[in-house]
């Protein structure tokens, strides 16, 4: 990664004060982003990854504390007021949201809530910024945008209402896109079409794009480059066809098993991983993933492996690799 | 949107019909009557006051009669309060009754839904435990506890206002209008509230935040509509309870409106009284009621397409 980066995660933490303790969601995430890429961060439920996409866009629970820097664009994110955040969210951070059927206000038109973005940013007039959003909505390929534009949320479909939601959401040509789990509340054959949207017109306005999943297929159709999260750690981080076909950590190596492959012959079963995920809880001295790990050393649980540099572009955090690469370089 | 008014109407009047003639009947299957109490009246006599009432016709032919003149707008007269008709009566009443209702709820909203707000937007805040407090205190003390102590306090220790009656004018209202307004503000509080700090945490609401369109702005046009259609909800049936006339208030500070006749003309088998009184106070609750699923209808799409 030689171009400046468009977005620089530098050991972000996420904390939440609980009545029984504080729990910590993210632990040390450092990623760098470059304009234009789309970086798939993938992890189990719980494992940290939308909490990331909410700290960056102050969306944070009220309990919730974010730490370390976030620099996009010169700025660090997390040390902005909220009055300064404004002037960053729906302009050059946007973000999509993982279910469609309560993300977009149910008392408003949809092409007023389109509008509404660009009349405070941009000062348009409510009739421009309408006519903006009309346009926005035919190139999500809503059929009939004219008339469906002055329609409510509830009237339209699911996939339909993502569509309005990545429209919303690129309506700004915002720099980097964030997408939460964009697809997973819509049908299955819904999804591949959504996705393609997204990063379609993500490619035509140049936006960088964040797509946190736990769907590995959404990941291998879309992304460049894969960050792997468990307990709120990079697990590994690789060229998503480096991940796919060589994966050096554990973890990935059970996530891969656990998919469900057309062409490998039908198993009885699939691949699974011991043990629950880990969710949540205070700090840990050694690796997260330890007490599940099935290639686990002495140490794993007492000494933290460091996120190594392992090849150009790809990253591990495991005693494993660390110990088949010798001394770190 | 006329049509779903019209509709309203129509159910409205349907109801509003099954409910007088349940009352009608169900009135008169009880034993007693009007002029069955204790007092020795020759038989003549009580046939003769009963002739006059047409309580010796069978039923049907009364309710027949009933019907005729509710279409006349003629409820008939009262038997307890000889002389005077059962449209007298209300007519005498209901002003007072309404006025002090009416800045009741007034109060009550705008006190209720002000506290309600600004305790969800800052929870645990001083304003919060205010408005925590009067809500318990509202809910918990009944009228007839909180308004002599008010009579007590504001009237005859620091003689500010009138004790009751209705010979002072509009501060004759104060201290009635209050003691009303009390409980009232403790629910409505209490439902904003909680509806409030529910919105807020709601994912349009996020997405909205995410927008950058500025707090403000996301309260004015994100959150206040859903926050307050509960409100709404409750507002309609309580006002239609509330400028009808309450007993208590009526009887603790000796105002002259219909509240009392509620239990009053039940107790006295004032027949006609009951039935007006019933047509009377059914009628608003239906109508405000209808009037609510209308303000709902426009504020919420998701209501208006259901019909």
């Amino acid at each position: 990664m030689t171009a400046e980066p468009l977005l620089s995660l530098q050991d972000l933490t996420v904390r939440f004060r609980l009545p029984q303790g504080e729990t910590v969601a993210v632990d040390g995430v450092s990623l760098d982003l470059a304009p234009g890429e789309v970086l798939g961060i993938v992890g189990e439920s719980g494992s940290g990854k939308s909490q990331i996409l909410y700290a960056l866009m102050g969306l944070l629970a009220s309990n919730g504390r974010a730490g370390g820097r976030a620099i996009f664009q010169g700025q660090d994110l997390l040390s902005l007021t909220e009055a300064q955040l404004d002037r960053v969210r729906g302009q050059d951070v946007s973000m999509i949201f993982q279910d469609p059927m309560t993300s977009l206000n149910p008392y408003t038109r949809v092409v007023d809530q389109l509008a509404e973005g660009l009349i405070v940013h941009k000062g348009l007039s409510k009739s421009d910024a309408r006519a903006e959003g009309v346009r926005m909505l035919d190139r999500v390929r809503i059929p009939d945008a004219a008339r469906r534009a002055r329609l409510y949320p509830h009237e339209f479909s699911g996939g339909m209402r993502q569509r309005v939601m990545i429209a919303m959401a690129l309506l700004a040509k915002p720099k980097l896109l964030l997408a939460d789990e964009p697809t997973t509340a819509l049908d299955v054959t819904i999804q591949a079409q959504v996705l393609d949207l997204m990063a379609e017109l993500g490619r035509e306005t140049g936006t960088a794009i964040i797509l946190v999943t736990h769907d590995l297929g959404v990941v291998a159709r879309l992304c460049d480059r894969v960050a792997v999260l468990y307990g709120g750690r990079v697990m590994e981080e690789a060229q998503a066809e480096a991940l796919f076909d060589t994966p050096s950590h554990p973890y990935t190596r059970g996530l891969l098993a656990a998919m469900p492959r057309l062409e490998a012959a039908l198993t009885p079963r699939l691949g699974t991983i011991p043990g629950t995920p880990r969710s949540g809880g205070g700090d840990l001295p050694g690796c997260p993933f330890a007490a599940r790990c099935t290639e686990r050393l002495d140490h794993c649980t007492t000494i933290r492996p460091p996120l190594l540099q392992i090849a150009p572009d790809r990253r591990s955090a495991c005693h494993l690799t660390e110990k088949t690469l010798g001394a770190a370089p | 949107m006329l049509r779903f008014i019209g509709k309203r109407l129509w159910h409205g009047g349907l109801t509003l019909a099954a409910l007088v003639t349940l009352t009608f009947f169900v009135m008169r299957l009880a034993p007693g009557g009007p002029f069955s109490r204790n007092r020795k009246i020759s038989p003549e006599v009580q046939a003769n006051i009963e002739a006059a009432f047409h309580l010796d016709e069978p039923v049907w032919q009364q309710f027949g009669r009933f019907v005729w003149g509710v279409l006349r707008w003629d409820l008939g007269p009262s038997t307890k309060h000889r002389d005077y008709s059962v449209n007298d009566l209300i007519a005498s009443g209901l002003p007072y009754s309404l006025t002090i209702g009416f800045w009741a709820i007034v109060i009550a909203a705008l006190v209720g839904v002000a506290l309600g707000l600004a305790g969800a937007l800052k929870r645990n805040s001083a304003t919060d435990y205010l408005a925590g407090t009067v809500g318990v205190v509202g809910i918990a003390i009944p009228i007839f506890v909180i308004g002599p102590l008010f009579q007590a306090y504001f009237s005859l220790r620091l003689g500010w206002l009138p004790v009751g009656g209705i010979t002072e004018g509009w501060r004759s209202l104060i201290l009635p209008v209050i003691v009303l307004a009390l409980p009232n503000i403790a629910y409505i509080s209490r439902i904003t509230r909680t509806s409030m700090i529910e919105t807020l945490r709601e994912n349009h609401v996020r997405t909205a935040r995410a927008k950058g369109v500025g707090w403000r702005r996301v309260l004015t046009s994100h959150v206040l509509k859903g926050a307050l259609l509960p409100v709404i909800a409750y507002l309609g049936p309580a006002t239609a309870a509330i400028i009808t006339g309450s007993i208590l208030i009526e009887t603790i500070f000796a105002v002259p409106g219909i509240g009392r006749h509620f239990v009053d003309a039940a107790l006295n088998r004032d027949y006609p009284l009951v039935m007006g009184i019933t047509l009377l106070y059914g009628g608003i609750l239906i109508l405000f009621n209808i009037g609510t699923d209308v303000v709902r209808a426009v504020l919420d799409p998701r209501i208006r397409n259901e019909r």
